[in-house]
């Protein structure tokens, strides 16, 4: 396990409690994981109405399944999966691209570095306009792992178990949705050969 | 100069102790601004995703839970009342067949259908019944009465009971 295991005896405590007919214990798993399911389910569908018809009928499929729950895994883990793949075929059934990571599909590969450090307040929240503008336009394959990986309690193996695909998997598309959202904010600054510097928007 | 792939630039965002953990990127993160700017992206645009979730509306929860957990259904209480009179009316319907089929049975025939041991041992208990079959249909009816308030009463407690169980 990673660094999850803090939280599995309580959600565990909680799913006990469910499962023993105190139904209504579900209320305190929903308050713990909507607004993290929200954030995935966001920024995969890109828009909050889709979002949260999403995170909705994640709750309530693993409401369901909950006596299918095995407890030596984590809910949070379970769960994510549950929220992934709602997702995942909701972006199925409006044609859009979703899960799978194509070989090349890093877009620019021969990126410029930089030497611009973003150092006052007015430029760090130009920053993270910058960032969250572009996850936002990333496909829902990169900005959907990105995701997960924001996320404190999941390391790669349990990021391997949300998106079923091997950890070796996982590290690999994880550098390419990571080039690619830092390809995204470079190309805000104007990084080229000629001007490595940077240069505002 | 050849700076850090972007592998090795993730990697060193990544680690906890990146000196420890990668000496040679950190050789050369030292004296490389474009490097450290890459590293300071990666960090920077990573910490604000974690830090920027997106909140769901504030009556989700309650009108998810709405969905899962139905309320229990409100019965009326005149329902609960008519499902109580109808074994009110069976007992009192019952009760009326015993009265007339004992006061049609003399009371010495009706003392022969007693079992012989019930008489040995509780002789009260049948000279009661023997008065009773001999009771006039005033009586029977005030038997009826108290047998339906019973009931009533009965049905009071338990309703109370049900809407405190519901707050
Ligand atoms: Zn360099």
């Amino acid at each position: 396990m990673g660094k999850g295991d803090k939280t599995i005896a309580t959600d565990i405590e909680v799913i006990k409690r469910i499962k023993t007919g105190d139904e209504r214990a579900f209320a305190i798993l929903i308050d713990r994981y909507k607004t993290k399911a929200m954030t995935l389910a966001f920024r995969m569908l890109k828009n909050t109405h889709d979002a949260e018809d999403a995170i909705q009928e994640s709750f309530i499929r693993a409401f369901r399944s909950l006596p299918m729950f095995e407890e030596r895994s984590a809910f949070s883990t379970w769960f994510y999966r549950i929220v992934y793949n709602v997702c995942a075929s909701e972006l199925r059934k409006t044609q859009q691209e979703y899960v799978y990571l194509d070989d090349d599909d890093t877009g620019n590969n021969e990126v410029e570095h930089t030497d611009w450090i973003p150092s006052t307040l007015h430029e760090q929240a130009e920053l993270e306009k910058i960032t969250l503008w572009e996850i936002e336009k990333l496909p829902a394959k990169y900005s959907g792992i990105l995701t997960l990986y924001c996320f404190e309690e999941l390391g790669y193996e349990e990021i391997s178990a949300v998106l079923q695909i091997p950890i070796g998997t996982v590290k690999t598309h994880l550098f390419r949705a990571r080039l690619q959202l830092r390809n995204a904010i470079a190309k805000h600054y104007h990084i080229t050969t000629e001007h490595p510097k940077g240069v505002h928007v | 100069m050849n700076h850090l792939s972007h592998e090795i630039l993730q990697q060193y965002a990544d680690a906890e102790h990146p000196a420890l953990a990668l000496p040679d990127a950190h050789k050369h993160i030292m004296v490389c601004p474009q490097c450290t700017a890459e590293v300071e992206i990666y960090r920077r645009s990573e910490a604000i995703l974690q830090a920027n979730l997106i909140e769901s509306r504030a009556e989700f929860t309650a009108q998810l839970m709405s969905l899962l957990v139905a309320p229990k259904p409100v019965v009326h209480p005149s329902r609960e009342r008519f499902k109580l009179l109808i074994p009110a009316f069976v007992l009192s319907a019952l009760m009326l067949i015993m009265i007339f089929w004992n006061q049609s049975i003399p009371t010495t025939a009706y003392k022969a259908t007693v079992p012989k041991t019930i008489q040995d041992i509780a002789p009260s208990v049948i000279n009661g019944l023997t008065m009773y079959t001999a009771s006039g249909i005033t009586r029977n009816i005030a038997l009826i009465v108290i047998t339906l308030v019973i009931l009533f009463t009965f049905e009071r407690v338990f309703l109370q009971r049900n809407s405190f169980h519901r707050k």
